[in-house]
């Protein structure tokens, strides 16, 4: 039992944590956007899906992965303005257009693989231009940062920036405060004066941007083709892992993260026995569980800072 | 007059509805393809109506939708956005395939009916554990209903692939020991379908005739007012839940012990989603679901005919259905609002006068 925890918890195994997590946690910090602003984009799952899709054909057709991502990018702020049009001027409820546009997403990226690449299912292919790892030479000898932070992705290493950026746009900005206001209470918002209708536009193609960009690494960064439903729920799981962190772009980060640790310990505990079916449905479990972890705790606090003030009143 | 003119503003918006969506659908076809939308719906209809095979395939998957799509009203009514219906279907049927199969030996009657309870407690318990957490710790629904979806389904996989697998090359599990009658032969329907017509009838009757069908939708329009009325909401949705838990297990378990008998790898993948979509396109009024139901079970059961025939890829008729609630889910897109016209009208005249 030991031996194989032994086998398994090696450095090594932090470095395939942040490769699963990275598209997870670019989801997560799509859904933070919108939360911040008091939108629920179950969407995610569909703009990452669309992002991945078109992330690939801009690759192979141009021949730069930059341009991929950039085109994944467009691609999701495209479909999270659809999304804003609907949910905002035409007053369709977030949860029904979410789910209609990731069965939308989800058949036409098949459709288009046909139509446009002529495969069915899977789509790879060399003349794909991935997105290139940095191999920092010096850092090959050192035990465990060598083998921790070597050859990451552009778009992992620029994970950690976007997770810096939005906790600056949050809380130390002034879009970032009236998003939050927006959030926090609409009217209250409106009444000193803040367009809320031009922020929630805001936040959702923000957010779409970013789930774009996590679509883009997933198929470009992390796989290097595209595969039908490639995301897998992936979205979802983001989701999960905002609640989990309440928005805030670090813990919900961390959600993520937590989320890539679990899945490569269950692809690490095969060879061992562990069944592969089991091993790729306990991260979903365990997001699950830490997701009501936190809910749970919460309440716990939420009850405990009620209490003075309860007597107070009385 | 004002019902009537209500009617046929809901009339106009679906016809509108429909129109866009097979608009946007033709250009696809006419984009990407080479044949001609007309044809290409036509063999769409061939493949889902003619022929006792084509038109008893799509009644089976028509079952199926029709009681996911029960499933989520039910739920809808208490005011919760029901999206685990999959995963309650798959350990529904996983839990029916397991008692089927290790009760052999059970007479044939008592065997299904254990099958089917099997498949209703399942479905009870997975759809109770969302709804738990969301009812006393305020766990997202949407967000825990999809992690379990993938936890059930990865546990299907596990058991048909594992300890159930049947030593043949196709993924599926053993025989279950007994099945319901068939009634269209060659197609897999059996006497199942009947089953699901009642339920559906009873549920039509029950919303609107029953003091918890009142309850239902008091507590998902208000539930607020619900608790001033002395109604207890969390316990009369977690009610509705569970019998959306128990529509969905029950489902389930009619595919394994009606219609194909043992537990195909994945064919759980995409059924609630499909009943999901049926009810959406209703706006949750269990009258109008048969006619949503029908028309997703022929998109899906037509669409691999179709690109047999003509070449139109199948995805194509997915694609058509999202784009239809994409569209249908706006609510005030064709819809003529006086409110905001009068609004305008008052600012033109003051600027007028000004």
């Amino acid at each position: 039992m030991f031996e194989i925890l032994g086998k398994v918890l090696t450095p090594s195994l932090l470095y395939a944590a942040i490769r699963t997590a990275t598209p997870v946690i670019y989801a997560a910090l799509c859904c933070a956007v919108t939360m911040q602003a008091g939108i629920l984009n179950i969407g995610t799952e569909g703009i990452m899906l669309m992002g991945a899709w078109v992330g690939v054909a801009f690759s192979y057709f141009s021949g730069s992965w930059i341009v991929g991502v950039l085109a994944g990018m467009v691609a999701g702020m495209i479909i999270a303005s659809i999304l804003a049009l609907g949910s905002i001027k035409y007053r369709a409820a977030m949860p029904a257009i979410c789910t209609g546009m990731n069965m939308l997403i989800l058949a036409f990226t098949r459709f288009l693989l046909g139509a446009v690449f002529n495969v069915n299912g899977t789509f790879a292919d060399p003349k794909i231009n991935a997105i290139p790892r940095i191999h920092l030479a010096f850092l090959e000898g050192i035990p465990f940062i060598g083998e921790v932070f070597n050859d990451w992705c552009v778009t992992e290493i620029l994970m950690i920036f976007v997770v810096i950026v939005l906790a600056y746009v949050f809380y130390k900005t002034r879009w970032g405060l009236r998003l939050r206001a927006v959030g926090k209470n609409e009217l209250a918002a409106k009444s000193v004066g803040i367009n809320v209708v031009k922020i929630q536009y805001q936040a959702l193609i923000f957010s779409g941007a970013l789930g774009g960009l996590a679509g883009a690494h997933l198929s470009l960064g992390y796989s290097n083709m595209f595969v039908q439903n490639m995301t897998n729920n992936r979205g979802f799981v983001g989701l999960a892992s905002m609640w989990f962190g309440g928005g805030d772009p670090a813990l919900s980060a961390l959600g993520g993260f937590i989320f890539g640790l679990f899945e490569s310990i269950g692809s690490r505990l095969q060879p061992y026995g562990l069944p592969s079916q089991l091993s790729l449905a306990i991260p979903y479990a365990i997001i699950l569980i830490i997701l009501a972890i936190a809910m749970i705790n919460k309440k716990r606090v939420t009850e405990k800072k009620k209490k003075p003030v309860i007597t107070q009143d009385v | 007059m004002n019902k009537v003119l209500n009617f046929w503003h809901k009339i106009q918006k679906i016809v509108l509805t429909v129109l866009l969506a097979l608009a946007l659908s033709a250009l696809l076809i006419v984009v990407f393809t080479d044949e001609s939308p007309v044809v290409a719906i036509l063999a769409l209809l061939h493949g889902s109506l003619v022929g006792k095979l084509n038109l008893g395939t799509t009644l089976v998957s028509f079952s199926t939708i029709m009681l996911c799509g029960v499933a989520f009203i039910v739920a809808t009514k208490a005011g919760f956005f029901n999206t685990g219906l999959e995963g309650d279907l798959a350990v529904g049927a996983l839990a029916a395939t397991i008692v089927g199969i290790y009760g052999e030996g059970i007479p044939a009657p008592l065997l299904i009916i254990l099958c089917i309870l099997a498949g209703i407690a399942a479905g009870i318990i997975w759809s109770m554990i969302p709804t738990i957490l969301n009812v006393y710790y305020q766990v997202n629904m949407i967000c825990a209903c999809y992690m379990l979806n993938m936890v059930a389904i990865y546990l299907c996989s596990f058991f048909v692939l594992g300890p159930l697998k049947a030593p043949i090359a196709n993924p599926q599990s053993y025989d279950v020991a007994a099945t319901l009658p068939k009634i269209m032969k060659p197609s897999k329907l059996s006497i199942a379908f009947y089953f699901m017509l009642i339920i559906w009838i009873f549920a039509v009757w029950a919303f609107d005739h029953t003091t918890f069908g009142q309850k239902l939708k008091t507590v998902g329009e208000n539930p607020h007012f619900a608790k001033f009325a002395g109604m207890n909401p969390a316990r009369i949705g977690m009610i509705a839940m569970a019998i959306s838990g128990a529509v969905c297990g029950f489902a389930g378990s009619i595919e394994i012990v009606g219609n194909y008998g043992n537990f195909q790898e994945g064919f759980v993948i995409g059924l609630g989603g499909k009943g999901l979509l049926a009810a959406m396109m209703v706006k949750s009024n269990p009258k109008l679901l048969p006619v949503s139901a029908f028309l997703v079970a022929m998109l899906s059961s037509g669409a691999l005919y179709m690109q047999q025939v003509t070449g139109v890829s199948k995805f194509i008729c997915d694609t058509i259905a999202g784009l239809f609630i994409v569209i249908f889910t706006m609510e005030t897109l064709f819809k003529y609002d006086e409110n905001a016209a009068a609004l305008k009208l008052k600012a033109k005249e003051r600027k007028n006068n000004v």
